[in-house]
């Protein structure tokens, strides 16, 4: 396990879900930074650094990335669609974390090479479970080249 | 060797023979039995040696002459045993002083030549012409038996001929099919009423059985160029249906499905066609419809879909929140946090208010989608001029100049839905007007290839072009933060499609303005149409 820790781009439009999630990530025992944006065309400039997110030392390249699939401006399946076919980002895990539960969405992420698909549960304990196990297996257990 | 023997030439009158050998050959003329009878009888009567003839045929009832002292009458009445008893057939007449000669051949027995012999010495010479006259009279009987049996066979023949044909007749004249045959010089040869009648009512023509088809289409020279092809596709030994539409005005146009095929004879040669014609322009008109309501079903479908799909996700979004939110303050209730206690009941306040107003907007959009007051005429200024009314302080207080086209056009539809997809229109370019100093909407309509497109343009903050398709989706919001839903594009969209029209949205760009173009095709009133 390396010192640094591991940057956690989280792209969400629910502000509640959101803070659900940094919560969660907060009490989590492996150091991470959470990075949250709002939209897909946002997290689109933040992997290439466009515009607000142009600075290397600010928006540091994400070790994983949590995408919700409903998103405002560009959906979250683009979003998985533009990062995988750049050679540049395919290599970064996404992470899909949604309330869809559908089976077009499932398949179609997959399709895309979404690494994983997390259904957000309603849940209290569910949602701290859900996001421990998620942090020792994405942020300590899972290697991926530097 | 030398003495020639007794009694053969000697004493022959050869004038009797003259006139037996020549009966032979006259027979022929005679056309009944009867009248055979009558010639033969006093003929043989006159040779030499005979007392009395009659001749016995076996069709007729009564022998014709008489054997002297008998009679043949039994040997008439009971024929067979005439036949088998022969050559004495009577069993009446002594034996040595009658002959018997069966008018027989291969094919049949048709009755007696009987001679009473006086002189059995005169006699014996003429006997052998009595014979072959018998002969002759029995090939010539044999003769008219085969001609009547052919004759009868015929007429039998005909008849079942005549009879079919009329069944057959009767079936193709009941069929409401126009049916018609051609011969193989294009000539029109059987048809039905139907056919006739179509065909006077189309061209003109009363046609009759064995007009030629060059002359019949002579004053139609596609029509005649058309049939031609056809026919002549049949009669070169093709089977094929094709469908076709005949017919001048849009309305007047009919859809016939037309069969043609060679007829062959029993050789395989083709010696004509047949043409069955079918009117199936309702079928036509019903399957168009059922292709076209098929689609709307999927298209209905794609949409519930797409809305059962928006509504789980926006609508558990909410309860995901209030859910863990609870979570939260409970252990912080236990922990006496009180700052992070009002931040946990400000988020599960949040989430609540928005499932209200999620189900709130999924009624109303609901509602949109059913039309319930019935269409009135209203023209679009009037519309434009409710809907500014409506909206008057909202615009007051974006400081908004809001220009409204020339011209006019009528619409008749629903009043409150219509002036509802203006308002929303409003209220989107009101609240994406940004920081522009100059803000100003027009509202306004064009013709544009033969529609009415009505427009709503602003000089906002516009849109990514990228994001153009996503506006009018359910619950969808390009910016997170902007008030609402995301469910006044998706009202105004269904209200429009409901009136059978489409919307969409043109901007350069962001910062550039945006213009929301729609039509309403059921709700334009036709003869306003482009007014101007």
């Amino acid at each position: 396990m390396k010192g640094e820790p591991v940057v956690i781009l989280l792209v969400e439009d629910d502000l509640a879900h959101a803070e659900i999630v940094r919560r969660n990530l907060e009490s989590c025992r492996v150091a991470n930074q959470l990075i949250h944006v709002s939209d897909g065309q946002a997290a689109l400039n933040y992997v290439n650094r466009q515009g607000d997110y142009s600075d290397p030392a600010t928006s540091p390249r994400p070790g994983v990335i949590l995408l919700d699939l409903r998103l405002p401006k560009v959906d979250g399946l683009e979003v998985l669609q533009r990062l995988k076919s750049d050679p540049q980002f395919s290599s970064i895990p996404v992470v899909i974390l949604t309330t869809s539960q559908t089976e077009y969405d499932m398949v179609k992420a997959y399709a895309l090479h979404a690494n994983s698909y997390l259904v957000k549960p309603v849940d209290f304990s569910q949602f701290s479970q859900l996001l421990e196990t998620f942090g020792y297996y994405w942020l300590a257990w899972n290697q991926h080249p530097h | 060797m030398n003495t020639p023997p007794a009694d053969t030439s000697e004493g022959m009158d050869f004038r009797v023979i003259g006139q037996i050998v020549s009966a032979s050959g006259l027979l022929h003329v005679f056309p009944s039995e009867t009248e055979m009878g009558n010639f033969l009888v006093p003929l043989l009567t006159g040779v030499p040696g005979c007392q009395s003839t009659s001749v016995c045929f076996r069709k007729l009832a009564q022998p014709i002459g008489g054997v002297r002292g008998e009679t043949c009458s039994l040997c008439a009445r009971s024929l067979a045993q005439c036949s088998e008893t022969s050559p004495y057939p009577c069993g009446l007449v002594e034996p040595g002083k009658v002959r018997a000669y069966p008018l027989e051949t291969a094919g049949g027995f048709y009755g007696h030549l009987i001679v009473r012999i006086a002189s059995q010495r005169e006699y014996v010479r003429y006997e052998p012409f009595v014979q072959n006259l018998g002969n002759a009279l029995a090939i010539i009987l044999e003769n008219r038996w085969q001609q009547a049996a052919m004759q009868a066979a015929k007429e039998n023949l005909e008849q079942l001929v005549k009879k079919r044909t009329a069944e057959l007749g009767k079936v193709i004249e009941s069929s409401r099919d126009l049916i018609a045959t051609m011969d193989s010089d294009h000539r029109y040869m059987v048809f039905n009423s139907a056919f006739h009648d179509e065909f006077q009512k189309v061209y003109g023509r009363d046609l009759k059985p064995g007009d030629s088809m060059t002359e019949a289409l002579a004053h139609v020279p596609d029509a005649f160029a058309q049939s031609w092809k056809y026919w002549g596709c049949a009669l070169a030994g093709e089977d094929f249906t094709i469908c076709q539409e005949f017919g001048d005005a849009p309305l007047d146009r009919q859809w016939y499905e037309l069969h043609f095929s060679p007829i062959r004879d029993s050789a395989g040669h083709v010696i004509g066609a047949v043409h069955v014609g079918r009117e199936i322009t309702e079928r036509k008109r019903a399957e168009a419809e059922m292709r076209k309501s098929s689609l709307e079903i999927q298209h209905k479908n794609a949409e519930l879909e797409r809305f059962l799909y928006t509504a789980s996700h926006d609508l558990k979004s909410p309860l995901v929140t209030v859910r863990n939110f609870l979570g939260y303050l409970e252990q912080d209730l236990a922990a006496g946090a009180a700052g992070k206690i009002a931040e946990d009941m400000d988020f599960i306040l949040g989430a609540a208010d928005k499932m209200r107003r999620l189900l709130d907007d999924v009624l109303e959009l609901a509602r949109a989608g059913c039309i319930v007051a019935p269409p009135v005429r209203v023209t679009f200024r009037q519309l434009v001029d409710e809907v500014l009314s409506t909206v008057a302080g909202r615009i007051a207080e974006c400081g908004v100049t809001v220009t409204v086209g020339d011209g006019e056009v009528v619409l008749f539809g629903d009043r409150v839905r219509l002036a509802e997809v203006l308002q929303n229109l409003l209220d989107n370019s009101c609240k994406f007007m940004g920081d522009q100093p100059a803000p100003r909407i027009e509202i306004g309509f064009e013709p544009r290839a033969g529609e009415t497109v009505f427009f709503v343009r602003d000089n906002g903050i516009g849109l990514d072009p990228r994001h153009q398709g996503k506006v009018f989706g359910l619950f969808e919001k390009l910016d997170p933060r902007a008030e609402g839903t995301g469910i006044g594009l998706a009202i105004v969209k269904r209200i429009v499609e409901v009136h059978g029209g489409r919307i969409w949205v043109e901007s350069p760009g962001v910062g550039k303005g945006a213009a929301f173009f729609f039509t309403l095709p059921d709700a334009v009133e036709p003869t306003s149409q482009g007014e101007k």
